[in-house]
């Protein structure tokens, strides 16, 4: 492990201790006392194995793993004396290439770790010191939910419902835990002011069908053996899954005669193991790459400018929209005949980093080899114009006829047109009475002056005689995650709003630990995790599945669910029965859904006592599945897309209405960002920061577990070379820091990544010292708030930071 | 990884060991040369009491590398594999040598009592006395050098060689026997000082004139003695290891590199240290004992500090040769980076 | 007899460590202690002309374990006989019979057996024997998400790979220990020797 003490791990040991001991407290007042020393060594998880293989009646109960980390997997608890001892995955049904294994990752792996972490939170808190001060009491459920219930009443009261707000979360997927439990408890109250966009895709989807008129541009990922070249765009499914076993069909792809390409700052897991080539490009600048890669495509006559025209508009001159005659086409805009600016290789390689070759060459190779796949992923849309990467990433597979051809790949947001989902069930759903949705990476501006935002503020809902929302936040309501603070932009900025009493007059969180949002709420409520609850879950991007999460051991030191937490808030309300459907238990639900699933598609289910023995279910994969746009392309009159104009929009009418050409163009173009080397930060602050999805958490869960903190360490991953200019060696603790904020961290040199670029894997828990110095590499002390032009997304791969040794 | 950084239990289990067999047979020798040339009673006052210093020695040594095992309870265990395991032999033979070295040294203490308390033994005992003692010192001697050899072997060991190339060389059984033979000479030497400045304390007895200066005379024998085996065996170290270093460059992988690379970089203060130290100690301190010892009346104290001196600077210098030797291993990861 | 060996396809490995956390999972080890774990190897420079950068550098993951030997040298050296090798040329240890005393640590040149503070033994990778015997497959090779991983009979899986070898950088020479696993090298390993860049990992 680390030989990097800092003063947060320790005050986390301290804290382990301390609740080490209650754990035992709490193990004798069960009256386990005989058994107590083999229990407390089975939660700890040493175990030794010897003495678990002798002890026996091991019981092997099904379960998945639902948290928003790019997969959904089947995971099975060993369960011995109501202690899990052992987790395995989906191993007892044969791994068949149509139909593979949900196998876990090694976040899903280590679960048990986490379930039975000495400082999970066993009693509900009331806030004593300020805000943030992390000063807590312990209080009863009772005394809990009444503070909260009491609260939703009064600000409901004082100020109506749109002053009730449930942030973003997606701590948890499995339907009786997570958020949706208190949206549904809000909408139910009167509801709340609503929020749109995620913190994933916020500028893919928004722009994807800006192009295309639709989110599902993408098919099955069988598709893939197809393909020919697959060009991996900030893409790192050996990391981020993307969906359970999407690395694997990378594999396969290969193994069928892909050629894979991978263009990234880092040379990450997937360079390693998924890819034939590595290209390191400067972050933020990939646009420019792409507008080169058109230029080559263009000039050397590999364009399908046949196929271009016919189903789209705006590439050339003669082929622009009604009304936009005159305006820029894409192909004036790359020979740069509207701008004087050819986006020439030479032209790029000044932006990227990446040599004229190369880019020629990877143009060449993408515009000769057919069929080919350009295939985004969605770090490089988490950024200051998100927008242009993907509506220029949408465009090269039209100039190359890509798109509705089986191998072929129309990018952007890419959700599969194929039938490949299993259908499910859930709770009835709510409508919420309240009409208006912010973005959601505005909710701090929405707590600050809610009461000034407007539709320029990307308020939607409003009615055509208001201007602005009618209140600011100020009941927040914070379940199943982090992003009050960690997890949102700039926390220090944050810190400052959440603090201010005035403003949101009061935050609860449910949470499994006391995270850095928890510390700014005045009541925390203690959820049990999925293992002890009734739940199931279905797949991410892809995967055709539906997971099964029975209970499989009392919840811990009475912990509750998300459901039953809401339910007792509700009862206090007076909406209980509305709420519980009469009472109904997780478990009742849970059979509830289970029968409706079983009933309504038998076929797929087959009979329930098997469905529920096996524990989860995939629909095996079929030979040609659908190819996305197959039929437009076939008949574009007949079929013609969701677009304003039915046609692929390369130049977007409804963009230009916007009238602002400099930050929303309405082709896609290569723009400058705001904090980027060539801006004036750059002098203070020369290097560009990332902070990657790490294997280590997802997100900011998992942060606090040592076996996941020893297989991948919290480290800044810093070039070789950057490192030897500043003295850096292996391991060195570094301070890296812009204007919004400032960390200590231990250096990782490496060769792995571009020079030039740090990367600060995001997810780490903000622990600020006295001086309000970040000890555990938290990106967002280095991250703005400031939201993308258009689709009003998070911006948080853009930072400038500046680092020295300690 | 959990490689301990040092094992501080083995380095002192072992030069515990090494001179306690040393003292033991340098002992034996000695005795046998003071039997001849004076009496068996002179000889006895000379190396008695220093035999019962070794007792809590080699028991401190076994304590020691209890402290290198994680589970001492088990400690039998270690008896299981004779057959093949070369740490299971050294256990057993330090095990029979402390015994039998024990027994021997009780029937030594004897000749302390006074005659009228020997009158007391069952006299079938007394009798058999001349006979049993050189019988078991001989056989102590063998299961002490055995227990050398075999802890010489666990590191020899060529099933280990492909990691511990640098211990799978003859530099480490030289190094072992001749830590044993120094020690145990300068070690035995600072005995007989203190044997002899305990005997001069009790002056004022009848007949303590006379035996003192023949026990001054066996003294300077024994510090000549002492002083020419250290100085031969820091001359056979002194050839050998320039030759192991050869040799280590020459074998050209990896390991030896590594183990090259360690001792001029992060060890090389300490290497010139124990160079330093060990030449100074067997060397030129024990020359100038040697020197003071075959020049009787000159300078006793000086002779006495040359002597101590030489023992400390051979014992401060062991211990860091053995740290260095384990320390060895501590840059050995995985195998061949 | 059977010798059991693994194999595995390192051009496959993705360096996710879920062998290393399937391994940890079923044995139960705290921090510090893995009997799998993936080592990270990796070098070469970054070339720079005008405003571009070309990476003139490379990396694959090592995943490891105990090599289950066919000539174990860890064996003979222990002096309580707690080591043990089966018919499937499992190579075992005891741990009632262990005395913790370090020796087969130092035989082994791969690291393999481990030292457990609290408990006051060494213990490592014993190829899941409780799981293989019972007709299942080890732990961490069922756990590898890119298939990258096999296990059984290492002259069939030598056969079935040619060109495997154990001749990977940073692994130390076999010389005539015979260690039981194989491995497909990495394509950007052919030319090149790198080094660890994860040692605080592993
Ligand atoms: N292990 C793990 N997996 C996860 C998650 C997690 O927390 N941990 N979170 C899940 C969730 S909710 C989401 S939304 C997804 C996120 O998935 P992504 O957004 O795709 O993941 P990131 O790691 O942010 O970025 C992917 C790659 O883009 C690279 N990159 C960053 N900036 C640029 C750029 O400007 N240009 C180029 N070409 N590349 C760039 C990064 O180096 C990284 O390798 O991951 C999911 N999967
Ligand atoms: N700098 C930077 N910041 C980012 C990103 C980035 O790329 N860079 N990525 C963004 C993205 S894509 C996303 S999706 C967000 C994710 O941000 P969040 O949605 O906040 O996700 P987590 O950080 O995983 O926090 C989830 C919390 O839910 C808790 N939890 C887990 N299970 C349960 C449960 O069953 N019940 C309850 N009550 N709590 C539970 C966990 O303990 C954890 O504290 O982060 C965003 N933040
Ligand atoms: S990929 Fe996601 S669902 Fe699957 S095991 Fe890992 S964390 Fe759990
Ligand atoms: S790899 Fe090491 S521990 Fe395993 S059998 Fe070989 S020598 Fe013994
Ligand atoms: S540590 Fe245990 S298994 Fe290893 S050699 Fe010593 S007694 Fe044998
Ligand atoms: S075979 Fe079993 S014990 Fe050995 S490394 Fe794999 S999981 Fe661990
Ligand atoms: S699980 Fe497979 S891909 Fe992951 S590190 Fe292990 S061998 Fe490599
Ligand atoms: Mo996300």
């Amino acid at each position: 492990m680390s030989k990097h003490d800092d003063t947060n791990l320790l005050d986390r040991l301290n804290a382990a201790t301390l609740s080490r001991r209650s754990f035992l407290k709490w193990s004798a007042a069960a009256g386990a006392t005989a058994a107590l020393t083999t229990k407390v060594d089975l939660i700890n998880g040493i175990y030794p194995l010897e003495k678990a293989l002798a002890a026996g009646d091991v019981q092997i109960m099904p379960t998945g793993c639902a948290h928003n980390c790019g997969g959904r997997c089947v995971l099975k608890a060993h369960v011995q004396d109501g202690v899990i001892v052992r987790i395995t995955s989906d191993t007892d049904r044969p791994d068949d290439p149509l139909d593979p294994q949900l196998r876990a990752c090694v976040r899903g792996r280590s679960y048990r770790r986490r379930v039975y972490a000495p400082d999970r939170l066993k009693s509900p808190l009331r806030r004593t010191g300020p805000r943030g001060s992390g000063q807590y009491e312990e209080i009863s459920w009772e005394e809990a939910v009444t503070a909260v219930a009491d609260n939703l009443m009064r600000i409901k009261e004082t100020y109506g419902n749109s002053a009730i707000y449930s942030h973003y979360a997606t701590g948890a997927g499995s339907l009786t835990n997570g958020s949706g439990n208190v949206a549904r408890l809000l909408d139910l109250y009167g509801g709340r002011l609503g929020y749109y966009n995620n913190y994933s895709w916020a500028a893919i989807q928004a722009a994807t069908p800006t192009v295309y008129g639709t989110q599902n541009t993408g098919q099955s990922r069988l598709d893939w053996l197809n393909s020919k070249l697959i060009l991996m765009w900030g893409w790192n499914p050996a990391e981020m899954i993307d969906g359970t076993n999407t690395m694997y069909f990378v594999k396969r792809a290969r193994a069928a005669g892909a050629k894979t390409i991978i263009i990234d700052p880092r040379h990450t897991m997937s360079a390693v193991g998924l890819a034939d080539e590595w290209i390191p490009i400067r972050p933020g600048t990939d646009t420019a790459m792409m507008a080169a890669m058109a230029y080559v495509i263009i000039t050397e006559q590999l364009a399908d400018e046949e196929f271009v025209n016919k189903y789209a508009l705006g590439y050339d001159a003669d082929h622009m929209p009604e009304g936009y005659e005159n305006a820029e086409s894409f192909k004036a805009y790359i020979l740069g005949e509207s701008d004087g600016v050819p986006k020439t290789p030479a032209w790029a390689e000044e932006y990227t980093g990446v040599p004229a070759d190369t880019i020629a060459r990877i143009g060449r190779e993408y515009g000769t080899t057919k069929p080919a796949m350009l295939y985004q992923g969605y770090g490089i849309q988490r950024r200051a114009y998100g927008e242009q990467v993907v509506r220029m990433g949408c465009t090269l597979p039209v100039l190359t006829g890509n798109v509705g051809v089986s191998g072929g790949w129309a990018s952007g947001i890419a959700f599969a047109v194929s039938s490949e989902s299993t259908p499910g069930a859930g709770f009835p759903s709510v409508a919420n009475p309240v009409p208006y949705s912010v973005p959601c990476f505005s909710y701090t501006d929405a707590i600050l002056r809610g009461k000034e935002m407007g539709r320029e503020d990307g308020i939607i809902g409003l009615a055509d005689d208001e201007q602005t929302l009618p209140n600011s936040i100020k009941f927040l309501y914070n379940c199943a995650g982090n992003c009050l603070t960690n997890q949102h932009g700039n926390i220090n900025r944050t810190h400052e709003i959440l603090a201010d009493e005035t403003l949101a007059e009061f935050i609860v969180t449910h949470d499994h630990f006391l995270t850095p949002s928890a510390k700014m709420s005045d009541i925390v409520l203690p959820a049990c995790t999925w293992m002890e609850t009734w739940g199931m879950a279905a797949n991410w991007k892809y995967g055709p599945s539906r997971i099964l999460m029975p209970q499989v051991i009392e919840p811990l030191y009475g912990t509750k669910s998300d459901y039953a937490i809401a339910a007792m808030i509700a009862e206090r309300l007076g909406i209980y029965d509305e709420y519980t459907g009469g009472g109904k238990t997780e478990e009742d639900w849970y059979n509830e859904w289970v029968d409706k699933m079983v009933a309504d598609n038998p076929t797929v289910y087959g009979d329930r006592d098997s469905f529920v023995e096996r524990g989860s279910m995939t629909i095996p994969y079929q030979e040609n599945p659908p190819i996305a746009f197959a039929d437009f392309i076939s008949d574009p009159e007949a079929n013609p897309l969701g677009t304003p104009s039915g046609k692929i929009e390369i130049f977007s009418a409804a963009l230009a209405a916007r009238n602002n050409p400099e930050e929303i163009p309405a082709i896609p173009k290569f723009i400058i960002e705001w904090d980027s080397p060539w801006a004036p930060v750059a002098e203070k602050y020369p290097l560009q920061a990332i902070g990657t999805h790490y294997m280590h958490r997802i997100h900011s869960t998992l942060d606090n577990i040592d076996w996941m903190d020893e297989a991948f360490p919290q480290r800044a991953f810093i070039n070789v070379n950057d490192a030897k200019e500043r003295g850096i060696a292996e391991g060195d603790l570094i301070r890296v820091w812009n204007d919004r904020g400032e960390m200590k961290i231990p250096a990782r040199v490496t060769p792995r990544i571009m020079p030039g670029v740090v990367n600060i894997p995001q997810g780490g828990w903000y622990s600020p010292d006295a001086e309000g110095v970040d000890q555990r590499g938290c990106t967002n002390v280095l991250t703005s708030e400031k939201p993308t032009p258009y689709a009003y997304g998070n911006t948080q791969q853009t930072i400038m930071v500046q680092v020295e040794k300690v | 990884m959990n490689y301990p950084d040092h094992e501080w239990s083995l380095i002192i289990f072992n030069i515990l060991g090494d001179l306690s067999v040393g003292v033991f047979v340098a002992l034996g020798i000695v005795h046998f040369y003071a039997a001849r040339k004076t009496d068996a009673k002179q000889a006895s006052q000379l190396s008695t009491r220093a035999l019962l210093v070794l007792g809590p020695i080699l028991v401190l040594g076994m304590l020691a590398v209890l402290g290198h095992v994680g589970n001492p309870e088990r400690m039998f265990n270690m008896l299981s594999n004779l057959d093949t395991s070369w740490l299971a032999r050294e256990v057993a033979f330090y095990g029979a040598f402390l015994v039998v070295g024990g027994v021997f040294a009780v029937l030594q203490a004897i000749t302390l009592l006074s005659p009228a308390q020997q009158e007391r033994l069952p006299e079938g005992f007394r009798k058999a006395l001349p006979t049993l003692r050189p019988i078991l010192a001989w056989v102590a001697a063998l299961l002490g050098l055995a227990f050398v050899f075999s802890a010489a072997m666990i590191y020899y060991d060529p099933r280990l060689a492909a990691r511990q190339t640098g211990w799978a060389h003859l530099y480490t059984p030289i190094l072992f026997f001749a830590d044993t033979g120094m020690l145990g000479a300068l070690a035995l030497g600072v005995g007989f000082v203190g044997n002899y400045l305990w005997l001069q304390r009790k002056q004022k007895e009848p007949g303590a004139k006379e035996t003192l200066s023949i026990q001054e005379g066996l003294l300077r024998d024994a510090i000549q003695g002492a002083s020419f085996v250290s100085i031969a065996l820091i001359g056979v170290l002194f050839v050998t290891i320039p030759i192991y270093l050869v040799s280590l460059g020459a074998e050209n992988n990896n390991l030896n590199e590594a183990i090259l690379d360690m001792l001029h970089t992060d060890f090389a203060m300490l290497w010139f240290l124990r160079l330093f130290l060990a030449f100074t100690g067997a060397g030129i301190l024990s020359a100038f004992a040697w020197y003071l010892a075959v020049r009787p009346q000159r300078r006793q104290r000086l002779f006495y500090l040359m002597i101590v001196g030489a023992f400390v600077c051979v014992l401060a210098s062991e211990v860091i040769a053995r740290y260095l030797f384990y320390g060895r291993n501590a840059v050995l990861l995985i195998g061949g980076m | 007899m059977a010798q059991y060996g693994f194999y595995v396809d390192l051009n496959a490995c993705i360096g996710c460590k879920a062998c290393q956390m399937a391994c940890k999972d079923r044995a139960g080890n705290e921090p510090g202690i893995n009997w799998r774990r993936v080592i990270e190897v990796g070098g070469g420079e970054w070339r720079q002309s005008g405003t571009s950068w070309t990476p003139d550098i490379f990396a694959y993951f090592l995943p490891t374990a105990c090599h289950h030997c066919s000539n174990p040298p860890c064996l003979p050296v222990c002096p309580t006989a707690a080591i043990s090798k089966d018919d499937n040329g499992i190579v075992k240890i005891n741990v009632e019979q262990c005395i913790g005393c370090h020796y087969c640590e130092w035989a082994c040149l791969w690291g393999a057996p481990q030292f457990y503070e609290d408990r006051g033994i060494v213990d490592k990778c014993d190829f899941c024997k409780d799981i293989v015997d019972a007709g299942g497959s080890p732990a961490c090779v069922e756990a590898c998400p890119m298939r990258a991983m096999e296990w059984g009979d290492i002259e069939e899986l030598r056969a079935s790979h040619p060109g495997a070898t154990f001749a990977v950088v940073p692994l130390a020479d076999p010389q005539d220990f015979g260690p039981n696993s194989t491995y497909t090298a990495h394509v950007a390993s052919t030319d090149r020797v790198g080094e660890i860049l994860n040692q605080e990992e592993i």
